[in-house]
């Protein structure tokens, strides 16, 4: 590979790895350097920090060579888009007198700061922004600056440049053709704006002989995400007149569901969004801090530490797609109830009733639904190998407890399902000739019924129902429901930092199920599509490639008393750092 | 009648046409030994074909004979072309970089009709904005292409009619008629959030100085 192609790449990584690397653990990083020159008011301000190392780190790393040998990297390599990004390397190069590379390493690599202002409510284009970098290399810094005025106009001639001072310190006011544009540079630290009292504020703040923390940086560390490669925080009282107004305006809005719009935001002291890069994980988080005390009972479920679903227990480790998690149900709906005015809460209730109570016998809300959940999940398996059929084994669960009341709720249930079984048996073979069947097998004392139509459905595709160990099993065949096991004893309450896990998909197990079941789903496809049997043998193997990336993704959530964190995170099949 | 006209009506006797023996045509074949002598040989040529056995051919000679007739045109055809595209693109490169060079001027004439002058071109001033523009193309065609390569295979699995019942659930999710909105509109609502609002706002503003993808927002608005 040519330096050029490498370097075209280094382009391409720094845009796909701008959320990398985990800034060092110094006491005042580059990035809360530019940080404390953010004024406070600001609304969204997004930074990203030790690029340099990540991009370094991952130009040599497995996951990348794995890319390039890839079908999709080799066709990358040849596209003229890296023909294109070669051609601006070599445009920096001869203008600036600095490469890809080194702008990167110098300028770039250490921190970047994109603060952003809104305009008031009804006055959009009043919004302001600023970038400011933190470079290692000043002097390569203040000459590239030097010359931006030049390169952004067409001609290649400087427009005349005036130089201003402010608190003793000096700034440029230029035009680009458009906008008047502000530039400050001081030693390592530059800002870029086109708004100039914006830019004053800036520059009092970075001469002050005792800058502040600054409240980004805080809320951060409070979050546990100051190291994160790149990072958007959301200022939310920076939006409170604008959720006002919102709220004030929405004609069918009802007073309480204002209030509790209302009541919501202002718990809310401030949001994140962020992306780190470990050995082989790609992290993407939302993060919410709020002040629990300003939150009503119901909404601070979402606020404690959580317990992980006995259902993780149930369903097989190797499963293509595992969805599970705890709900609480009377809490969730009271929430719910929380942004209903009182007709809506009473139609819901009437619905709940008409349809519902009449069928099972037992009031829904004082008796149902305490008794569903917590525990409930979801689970695709690829079929065994003795399995005749390619289709996979889909699983649901729903935890059901048996209530106080005789029958047990469970029993109730199981009734109710069955009786609507048979009559969809009946309706269904009322108007069609394909007669639909619904059979019984016995498992290990637990009765399964399931529904048989030979002609239209997929071989192995035979639905199926039970009430099992406690829970109601919803699967796309009895053996599927033999497949699961029910949970494991309960688990106790996770400590406060546990990550609970909401998806696990493995595309190592999806990899794996294509391989074994390739022929059938080319086929299968073929038919479905009306493509040639050919491309879609060459579809199936080309994701069975993208498959080979990815050993696991999954998406979890951590909850303290004022804390709500949601991450997906993306396991590579290579190491993601040289 | 001349030798010649008289030749022409043998061409045409022997083509199958009757009528050509007229009185004219007998008296000069007395009159002419030469017309005669060729009147005659061609009377005999005529006997000997329709004598001879018909040839045994292969029944895809005929094809033969027609794809090698096309070939020898398409090649014609594609030297032609391929001439022809290379004095276009000639033209076409002479008119560009004479264009980009701004060796093309016009100016009004004394009667007020535009001239076109040659002049000799400026250094050319590669700008900051036009390679910026060309690197978020290339970035861009670059996550697309990533994007599609990686979607297209999974997207086999799952045929567009699953999507449509997965909507169609979707939609059917919706609530009752009361005042608690629909999914649907609570979707819409999350989207036109301060704070979600605000984040559109915020990816527009730092944008909206790249060339290209303010052009792009512009002509899409």
């Amino acid at each position: 590979m040519t330096r050029a192609h490498r370097h075209a790449w280094g382009w391409l990584i720094c845009v796909f790895t701008a959320v990398l690397a985990p800034a060092g653990a110094r006491s005042d990083t580059p990035g809360n350097e530019l940080l404390k020159l953010v004024p406070e008011d600001v609304g969204i301000c997004m930074i990203v920090q030790d690029l340099r190392d990540t991009v370094h780190a991952v130009r040599g790393s497995a996951f990348l060579e794995q890319i390039r040998a890839s079908a999709l990297g080799k066709a990358l390599n040849v596209s003229p888009e890296i023909k294109k990004l070669r051609d601006v390397e070599h445009f920096l190069r001869t203008q600036l007198d600095v490469g890809a590379e080194r702008l990167l390493d110098d300028i770039l690599g250490d921190a970047i700061v994109l603060a952003y202002w809104p305009g008031p409510p009804g006055k959009p284009e009043e919004e302001q922004g600023v970038v400011m970098v933190r470079a290692r290399d000043p002097q390569l810094l203040a000459s590239v600056l030097d010359r931006l005025p030049a390169m952004a106009q067409h001609s290649g001639n400087a427009p005349p440049r005036q130089l201003r001072v402010h608190n003793g310190a000096s700034y440029a006011a230029w035009h680009d053709g458009k906008k008047t544009v502000y530039s400050y540079v001081n030693g390592p630290i530059a800002a870029i704006t086109h708004h100039e009292r914006l830019l004053k504020r800036v520059i009092s703040r970075e001469r002050e002989t005792t800058p502040k923390e600054s409240p980004i940086s805080k809320q951060l560390q409070r979050l546990g995400l100051e190291k994160a490669l790149a990072a958007v925080w959301f200022n939310a009282r920076a939006f409170d007149a604008e959720v006002e107004t919102q709220t004030a305006a929405a004609p069918d809005l009802d007073p309480s569901v204002r209030a509790a719009i209302q009541m919501h935001w202002k718990a809310v002291e401030g949001m994140a969004l962020t992306a780190s890069l470990g050995e082989k994980d790609l992290s993407c988080s939302l993060a919410v801090l709020v002040q629990s005390d300003k939150l009503p009972p119901a909404s601070r479920l979402f606020f404690r530490p959580g317990q992980i679903s006995e259902l993780w227990s149930a369903f097989p480790e190797d499963a293509m797609l595992t969805v599970a998690g705890r709900v609480d149900t009377v809490g969730l709906t009271q929430m719910l109830g929380g942004f209903l005015d009182d007709h809506g809460k009473k139609t819901v209730r009437d619905a709940l009733d008409r349809y519902a109570k009449g069928s099972i016998g037992r009031d829904v809300e004082r008796e149902v639904f305490p008794a569903l959940g917590p525990d409930w999940g979801f689970a695709a398996i690829a079929p065994p190998k003795e399995e005749k059929g390619w289709h996979p084994y889909f699983v649901a669960a729903l935890r059901i407890q048996p209530g106080t009341q005789e029958p047990p709720l469970d029993q109730a249930l199981a009734n109710f399902l069955n009786g609507l079984a048979m009559l969809a048996v009946v309706f269904h073979n009322s108007s069609n000739p394909d007669a639909l069947s619904l059979h019984t097998e016995m498992q290990d004392k637990v009765e399964v019924k399931y529904f048989v139509e030979e002609k239209n459905f997929p071989v192995g595709f035979r639905p199926a129902f039970a009430m099992k160990n406690g829970y109601l099993v919803v699967a796309s065949s009895p053996a599927a429901v033999r497949m699961f096991s029910g949970a494991g004893p309960h688990k106790k309450p996770a400590s406060s930092d546990a990550e609970i896990p909401w998806v696990r998909i493995s595309p190592l197990a999806m990899r794996q199920y294509l391989a074994d079941r390739a022929n059938a789903i080319a086929a299968q496809l073929a038919a479905q599509n009306q493509i040639p049997l050919d491309e879609a043998s060459n579809r199936v193997n080309a994701l069975r490639e993208i498959l080979g990336l990815l050993e696991r993704i999954e998406l979890t959530q951590r909850s303290t008393s004022d804390q709500f964190h949601l991450t997906l995170r993306i396991r590579a099949a290579h190491s993601l750092r040289k | 009648m001349k030798c010649l006209d008289f030749q022409n009506l043998v061409q045409r006797r022997l083509d199958g046409d009757r009528d050509v023996e007229n009185g004219a045509f007998a008296k000069h074949l007395v009159e002419c030994a030469d017309c005669r002598s060729w009147n005659a040989a061609a009377t005999q040529l005529l006997t000997a074909l329709k004598d001879m056995p018909e040839p045994n051919t292969s029944p895809l000679l005929a094809r033969r004979i027609v794809y090698r007739v096309s070939r020898e045109r398409r090649r014609y055809v594609s030297y032609r072309r391929l001439a022809v595209a290379a004095v276009a693109a000639s033209l076409l490169l002479a008119v560009t970089v004479g264009y980009r060079q701004g060796w093309f001027r016009g100016g009004p004439s004394s009667d007020g009709t535009e001239i076109v002058q040659l002049k000799p071109p400026p250094e050319p001033a590669s700008s900051l904005r036009a390679n910026v523009e060309d690197a978020v193309q290339a970035i861009t065609g670059i996550v697309n292409q990533t994007a599609e390569r990686t979607l297209e295979p999974g997207r086999v699995l799952f045929p567009d009619r699953t999507a449509a019942a997965f909507l169609t659930g979707a939609a059917a999710l919706q609530a009752p008629k009361t005042t608690m909105p629909s999914l649907l509109e609570a979707g819409q609502g999350v989207t036109e959030f301060a704070p979600v609002a605000g984040f559109g706002r915020f990816i527009n503003y730092f944008s909206q100085d790249i060339p290209g993808v303010e052009r792009d927002r512009k002509s899409r608005s």
